[in-house]
């Protein structure tokens, strides 16, 4: 993988999307490059809304750089989904199948690069392409089942369990993300997410 | 059940099943003849566990008759995920994907007549009937909107505004499930949920 200090080229990111790729499915190069050729660089600042609400979303997404937070409004309030981090496929593939405007806003928290694809021609490519639609069911799969880990598991644990399933999931990214993001994803208070963190460190310090 | 009885509820399950995916993806009916070979019916009473805690689920099933309620337990207290009925699908969770022992739980409300079909199988099936795979990713892709659809539906709504996407979503199914198990799905109290309830059918009675 790439460093995050370095500025992703096409090339890179696409080499990036290859190897994710060959670690989900056994595919041939050939197909590989068929699917990269659907793939163009985009490039957005950081606090830039890339996919609003309301929209219905053309294209699917492959974060090579930087995090995007994906939340929603309800009652005045933002509500925060997901984070999603490098290596990540993203797309309001709700929003994409039912033809309906999404309700997720997809908002980048750092300088972000990315991967986009239309849905159309990916669609196009998966009806003629035996292998890459099965490339494409597994990485649905996977992204599913992360999902699912994400969002579901935090359901009803108590503050730290939450933050430390959090961190198991997250890894070290943890840290790049702002600490009232964190708490709102959790559905903790800033000062509760404090104390936690706190606890945490003077832990790691004893030992 | 007789032999000739269950053969018929197999045969007409499965023709739901087909139209179903017919419309769903777009494929043609004969395409579907080796994957509804590789189904098959099995039916269970009332609260019987489907898929138990602790399992990695080697079937994928479609609800033919009755309803399933999933749910969990957290910090031994029992939590509902959702319910699933009839034309509905269900499998585990993704275990057989994840190979970690399921959390969930797959309960039968009242009697339900299931189809099932082998994660192996139909594996081997995508790889040699591009007509499968497509059919399986395209409902992946609908299973995964579904879910997110009832999560924002859970997460962003008020007491009342849940009850009404509850029957919205699931119809009738609303009068076959014990109160408590919507209210705990519902995340309120049997009380709170009989109020909106009651408020709820007299406006319906007054609009008929």
């Amino acid at each position: 993988m790439a460093t995050r200090t370095q500025k992703p080229t096409a090339k890179s990111s696409k080499d990036y999307l290859a190897e994710v790729i060959r670690g989900i499915t056994d595919i041939s190069e050939e197909n590989i490059k068929k699917i990269l050729d659907a793939f163009e660089l985009v490039e957005y600042d950081k606090n830039t809304q890339i996919i609003k609400e309301g929209e219905i979303t053309s294209y699917v997404y492959f974060v090579t750089k930087g995090i995007v937070k994906i939340y929603y409004h309800s009652s005045g309030k933002e509500l925060i989904d997901w984070f999603a981090e490098e290596g990540t496929f993203i797309g309001n593939l709700y929003s994409h199948i039912m033809q309906k405007p999404g309700f997720d806003i997809y908002e980048s928290i750092e300088d972000v690069s990315m991967l986009r694809a239309k849905y159309d021609k990916l669609e196009t490519l998966f009806k003629h392409n035996h292998e890459i639609e099965s490339a494409a069911r597994k990485v649905i799969e996977q992204y599913y089942v992360k999902y699912v880990e994400r969002v579901h598991h935090l359901k009803g644990l108590p503050a730290d369990e939450k933050y430390h399933l959090f961190q198991k999931h997250y890894g070290d990214f943890v840290h790049r993300i702002p600490l009232k993001y964190v708490a709102d994803y959790l559905g903790i208070t800033s000062e509760t997410l404090s104390r936690i963190r706190a606890k945490e460190n003077k832990k790691k310090r004893i030992n | 059940m007789t032999k000739h009885a269950d053969s018929l509820q197999e045969t007409q399950a499965k023709e739901l099943l087909r139209n179903m995916l017919i419309t769903t993806v777009g494929v043609e009916s004969a395409q579907l003849d080796p994957l509804m070979d590789l189904f098959e019916l099995v039916s269970y009473k009332k609260n019987h566990a489907v898929i138990e805690e602790g399992i990695i689920a080697d079937y994928f099933y479609f609800i033919f008759k009755g309803v399933i309620r999933v749910y969990y337990y957290k910090n031994d207290k029992m939590v509902i995920e959702r319910f699933e009925k009839e034309g509905g699908l269900f499998g585990g969770n993704f275990t057989h994907l994840t190979k970690k022992p399921g959390t969930h739980i797959y309960e039968s409300v009242e009697e339900v007549v299931l189809l099932r079909i082998k994660y192996s199988n139909l594996e081997e099936l995508c790889k040699r009937e591009h007509a499968i795979e497509r059919v399986y990713r395209i409902m992946m892709e609908a299973f995964h909107s579904g879910y997110v659809e009832r999560l924002f539906s859970f997460k962003s709504l008020s007491s009342e505004e849940r009850y009404h996407e509850f029957i919205l979503q699931y119809g009738e199914i609303a009068n076959r499930v014990p109160l408590k198990d919507i209210a705990n799905y519902l995340g309120m109290t049997p009380e709170t949920l009989s109020r909106i309830r009651s408020k709820y059918d007299k406006s319906h009675q007054t609009k008929k």
